[in-house]
Order: C-alpha cells, then structure tokens, then sequence
C-alpha cells in the first residue's frame, strides 16, 4: 500500500491537485465520470459505414487479405459434410475439437462420419469454432471466452475452421463489443479475442511466415442462415 | 539491463563495419516504411484519428490519478489484483513473490519492452525460474543472450544464417543434419520448442499495449498468437504495465488501436487482438485462475507536466525507428539501452539519468522524419533539442568548440559578411574537390558529408539572378 499511495501522491503534486479545493475536486470528479459515460465521439472510417450485402463484400476482402480463406455456404447444415471433404484432402480422419455452443453442437455431424471433442484444448490438427461475430473493417473474428467457448480451441489447432453466420458481421470492433454488451448482459467477456487471418511472423528477416504458434490455416465458413 | 548508450560512437563505428547487420537493416525501408505507407494512404481517418488520439492521452495523462484508481476498481471487482510499484525493484520483487505463492517453476513470457526495462528474465533466472520468451524474435535474442535491437522486431539485425547457427548450437535434442536454411523452417523448428513450454508453464508474464479505466481491461496485440497461448494455458497471468498506458475507455482504446498496427508494422489489424478482464470466469476451462497487473511508476510521474511530457504519448509502434537515418545504420545496440532510436534517445536519458546517456541526443540529424510518422504527433527533435540544452548547461563545450561556435556566429550575424566568404571559400575549394564534390568527415557508410564545389556561384547568387529574370 505504501507504493500505492506514493504513486499516487507524486502524481497528485505534479498535477497540481495539492491546492485543489474541496469544490474544485468535486468538479473534477464529475468531469471524469462524465468523460467515462460519454466519451467524446471519435471518427470511424467511411469505408465501413455500408448496407448489409457491401458490408459482408468488405469482410470477405479484409479476411481473405489477412490470409484467411472464405467459403459461403448456404445453410449451416451443409458445414459438417464440407468440412468432411476438406479434412480428407488434408489427410485428417473426422475427429475435430470443437467449442460448444449449442448451433454447432447441433449441426448433423454424424451424418458426415464427424466426432466432436470440447473444453480445453491440448493442441489437435483441426478445430472447429462458432464465431461471436466478424468484424467488416478488418476482416477479423471474434472469439469470446465462455464456458462453451475455451480460447485454447482457436489457438492450439493447425487448421482453425470457423463457422460465421453472416447476420454476426458487424462494421467495426465498437459495434461487434457494444452487441456483447447488449445480448450478454455483461460488459465485457474475461477474453474478447479479435482474430484475423492465421498467427504468422515476421522476425526473420521480416519475411511473413504463417503458422508461428497459433494456427497455420484459418477457413472462414459463412452461412446465409442459422445455426 | 545495464545501459551502455555512452559507447553509443564507438558502438555506431563498429555497427557501421557489421556486414550482416548493414544487410539486415536494409530491410526496414522495403519492410516496414513501405507497409505503413500503404495502410495509411488507405485509412483515409488517419489524421483525424491522430489528432483524437493526441487529445485522449493529453486527457488521460491530466487525470492520470483517477484513471488508475479506476482501473484499480475494475480489475478488482472482476477478481484480479492490481499491485503498484514505484520502480524496477519492486516490480521484480512482486513478480518473483507472485511466481512463489504458486510455486512456479517455469514462466512464458509474450513479448513486453516494459519486462525488458525492469530486466525481469535475469531476476527470476539468479532465483530459480525459467523465464522463457516465447515471441519468435525475443527468443532468438534470449538464446543469444542480446537485447532486442527493435520494439517490433527485437531480432531484426539478425540474418537467418545466423539465427541457423544458434538454433543449431542451443538446440542439440534435433539431428545435426536437419535442413535450416529457410525462414519456414527455423519457424517451424521453435514453433516445436515452445508448444510443451506453453502447456508447462505455471505463470505467463505480459505487458501491456493499453489499459482501460471503464472496464478494467488489459489489451494486448500480437502476431504469433504467443501472448494469447502464454495468459491462456497458465494457472497466473501477470501483467505488467506502465502507468501511462491506460485511457478512459473502449471507445478510446480503438482510435489508439487504429493507429498502432498501421504505425508498426502497416496491418489493417494484427492477427491477434485481445481485450482481457479479469480471471477466467466460473466454469470456464481454460484462462489464468489469477490476473494480476502491475502498475509500474519507475521515472514516468516525474515526467507529467514538465517539458518532457510528450514523450509518455508513445504507443511503442516502432514507427520513428523505421524512418530514422541514424537508426537505420547503426541499428538499435548502438544505443545501449532497451529504448532505441528516436524515442529512445529522448526516454532513455530521462528514465536512466543524462549523464547514463549523454550521446543519445546527439544521435540525430534533427531531420524530422520521426516527427512526420509519429502517429502521436510527438514533437520529437524538439525533445531531444530540449535535451541538448539541458546537456549543454550541465557541460558547456571546450574551449575549442565555443571559440569555433563564436566564430560561426560572428559571421551568421553579418549576413553580407557571411555570402561574400561564403563566395570566397567556394571558389577557392574548387581545384580541391573530386568529382565536383568535396568529401567532409568519416566516408564509411552513410556518415559523413559532400559539399559541391564546382567554383560556380552560390545558391544566393543564383537565386538572386533567377529572380531577376522573373522581372519584367
């Protein structure tokens, strides 16, 4: 606590609190409370202010941009058998570590000869997630920490297989973190991870290497309905 | 670490004679200058959102004292814990108390300059910890037992043949014989060495890129996915964080956040961003059980609203690096200090003392290109002028450099003094000068200068004719 009170000591001396009247504090006070609930607004660019079809346009770019691949798919159903084909191009049987929300867990897995693991993740070939929402902007993912969703799925996998309904695209960062807000009831989730495109590295010679210690691949599945 | 930046012109002289590291540095303008250039011609907001930027940190530093106390009051009320520290001692103090209340025998650290300035790795190694950096370019450089010569790239004055080479020396578990001429496979053969490390470690160790006061969120960046792997697995996640890294809110936080990817290293957005708060919720399986911030003061407070404020604007994009002339041949060892280039010639003497770093101001040409990309607008030559002053007044110069300076200013004075010698000296420098051009100074790379002695007229005189000519 000494530290504490030190810090903050000099930081009042130097901001010329010292001489602050009781008034004048309190005027302070407000001021930053104020500052807190309405923050000034701040410029966010044009290029995302778009209608639904433009908007969507704008994510495929950014994500594809940032190495990721994009495939529509009209119907969340249709992503086990998809990513069935896919998986056996790579070499890979049908096992996927998975978050665990009840949309994916729901999909028809079985049917494509696909079995599920979900919770924490030790590192596996391929994951499959449900995304919280896209970011338009910057072509980016949103992972939010819960239960259901551990952030080891995203992170310990080779190939990250990402479901995106396209209705959970949003314009910028702000919105998609304001949406959380508003549906969850929470202000903030313990981790609000934004991924775009997969990990990569540039400390060589800044040459761009994909796959530094996160995935090597990332696919984008976007679905004009559901789950 | 221990600053060595009063070598700074013996340590430039033997960058200058360093051909791996004149090579590697002739990257950065093919890298990261044209990358930024191109992400900000695309961000037509640019320097609205700098000047927004530039009037949030003036915001937050003026009521820096409020802010943390609210931070403080999140973080907790989340379940972490915030520990104050006024300086390097104890914040290593705290981190190693932290690593022992859990036993810890191996930490993973992501990637932090502020972990760097309070020399954290060699603390927790002399007390039994294994610090393991876990960021491609950190670890390379922790191998070699180096600094990092670069904010975003620490290993940037390091050729593949020579990172080849270390791997191969510190890595004797792989067969002799492997194939590491790539950069895919050197990737590949850490990528390797750090997955068990990441699932064994007991606490992962970060800084921060921002802190926010409304929620009490941490928000770190990264490309590797290395800070996110190094707070998720882990049972403890300690953060340390300057304590001029917070701003109000989230809101605030993203103008920032626009400016900083596109400033480092020209990405829209790097591959990963994360907003952390507080501890792993209930029943959530992976995340640290504790999250503990560091809120380090060492030097920064008495930096507030003195002359030298400015420069706790920086956000750490290693822009005015990229851009700088002398940066860009030296490198950043030259400075002997962890804070390099321009930033560091003004931070680093004013956290370590003038007299630790005397020569740091005097590494530039006062060009200006680091003001000119500082995406913080953070006056820059003006600081290290001010800095100069200061040297000055605590050391005039000899008696030889005040009598030359007289000189100088004797004829700057007498403008019709100064162009006649000026004419003068030029045509009598003429039979001397090769190529047209006389050679001032040091040749070796990039120093020193050439003046043009043609034995023509000068720049007033032809001045003076061209204007002549305009007239009817």
């Amino acid at each position: 606590m000494k530290a504490r009170a030190a810090i903050l000591g000099r930081l009042r001396t130097r901001l010329g609190r010292d001489t602050a009247s009781a008034a004048e504090w309190r005027i302070m006070e407000r001021e930053v409370a104020g500052r807190l609930e309405h923050p000034p607004a701040h410029p966010v660019p044009a290029r995302t202010r778009l209608g639904n079809a433009a908007r969507r346009a704008l994510f495929v770019r950014m994500a594809e941009e940032a190495k990721a691949s994009v495939t529509p798919l009209a119907r969340a159903a249709a992503l086990p058998e998809s990513l069935r084909s896919f998986l056996k191009t790579r070499g890979l049987d049908g096992a996927l570590h998975a978050t665990g929300e009840a949309g994916l867990r729901a999909l028809p897995w079985a049917a494509a000869g696909i079995s599920l693991r979900h919770g924490r993740s030790a590192g596996t070939p391929a994951s499959v997630a449900l995304a919280f929402a896209g970011i338009a902007e910057t072509g980016s993912l949103l992972f939010c920490a819960a239960p259901e969703s551990p952030m080891t799925v995203h992170l310990l996998c080779d190939l990250h297989l990402v479901l995106l309904p396209e209705n959970r695209i949003f314009a910028t960062v702000e919105a998609a973190l304001e949406d959380f807000q508003k549906t969850q009831g929470a202000c903030l989730p313990s981790a609000a991870m934004f991924v775009t495109g997969p990990s990569r590295t540039a400390d060589i010679e800044q040459q761009m290497q994909l796959g530094a210690h996160g995935p090597r691949e990332l696919h984008i599945y976007l679905t004009e309905e559901g789950p | 670490m221990k600053i060595t930046s009063n070598a700074f012109r013996a340590n430039s002289r033997g960058a200058l004679q360093d051909r791996n590291l004149q090579d590697a540095l002739g990257n950065l303008k093919r890298g990261f200058q044209e990358k930024r250039r191109k992400a900000k011609a695309r961000l037509p907001e640019f320097e609205e959102l700098q000047d927004h930027a530039v009037a949030i940190k003036e915001h937050s530093l003026d009521h820096l004292d409020f802010y943390l106390e609210r931070f403080e009051e999140e973080v907790t009320a989340r379940g972490g814990k915030v520990h104050w520290c006024r300086d390097g001692a104890e914040a290593r103090a705290t981190i190693l108390k932290l690593c022992k209340d859990v036993n810890a025998k191996r930490v993973v650290k992501a990637k932090s300059m502020i972990a760097e300035e309070i020399a954290i790795n060699d603390y927790l190694e002399a007390n039994g910890i294994e610090p393991c950096e876990t960021d491609l370019g950190e670890y390379i450089i922790q191998l070699r037992h180096e600094p990092p010569s670069h904010i975003i790239g620490p290993a940037i004055h390091l050729k593949r043949e020579q990172v080849a080479d270390t791997f191969r020396e510190q890595h004797p578990e792989f067969p002799d014989a492997r194939k590491l001429d790539a950069a895919r496979d050197l990737v590949d053969e850490a990528r390797h060495i750090m997955r068990p490390r990441f699932l064994s470690a007991d606490v992962g160790i970060s800084g921060a890129n921002l802190l926010v006061a409304e929620t009490g969120s941490v928000v770190l960046l990264s490309n590797e996915g290395n800070i996110d792997l190094s707070r998720a697995l882990p049972k403890t996640h300690i953060v340390v964080a300057s304590i001029e890294k917070i701003v109000p809110t989230l809101s605030d936080a993203n103008v920032i956040l626009r400016l900083l990817s596109r400033s480092a290293t020209g990405q829209e957005a790097p591959a990963y961003m994360s907003f952390l708060t507080g501890p792993r919720g209930a029943d959530e399986t992976d995340g640290p059980e504790a999250f503990h911030v560091l809120l380090l003061d060492n030097g920064r407070s008495d930096l507030l609203k003195g002359e030298f404020e400015r420069i706790l604007h920086c956000i750490r994009c290693g822009a005015c690096l990229n851009h700088c002339p002398v940066y860009g041949v030296t490198g950043g060892h030259a400075y002997g200090a962890v804070y390099t280039g321009p930033m560091g010639a003004v931070l680093t003497p004013l956290l370590e003392g003038l007299e630790h770093a005397a020569p740091l101001p005097e590494a530039s040409t006062f060009c200006g290109r680091c003001e000119e990309v500082c995406p913080m607008r953070i006056p820059l030559v003006g600081l290290l002028r001010n800095l100069r002053v200061r040297l000055l007044k605590k050391k005039p110069g000899g008696l030889a450099t005040r009598g030359r300076l007289g000189v100088w200013l004797f004829f700057a004075t007498r403008p019709s003094l100064y162009h006649g010698l000026a004419r003068l000296l030029l045509r009598l420098a003429a039979p001397f000068g090769r190529g047209g051009a006389l050679s001032v100074g040091p040749r070796a790379g990039g120093w020193g200068r050439r003046f043009p002695v043609q034995g023509g007229p000068t720049f007033q005189e032809m001045w003076r004719q061209r204007e002549k000519a305009k007239r009817p």
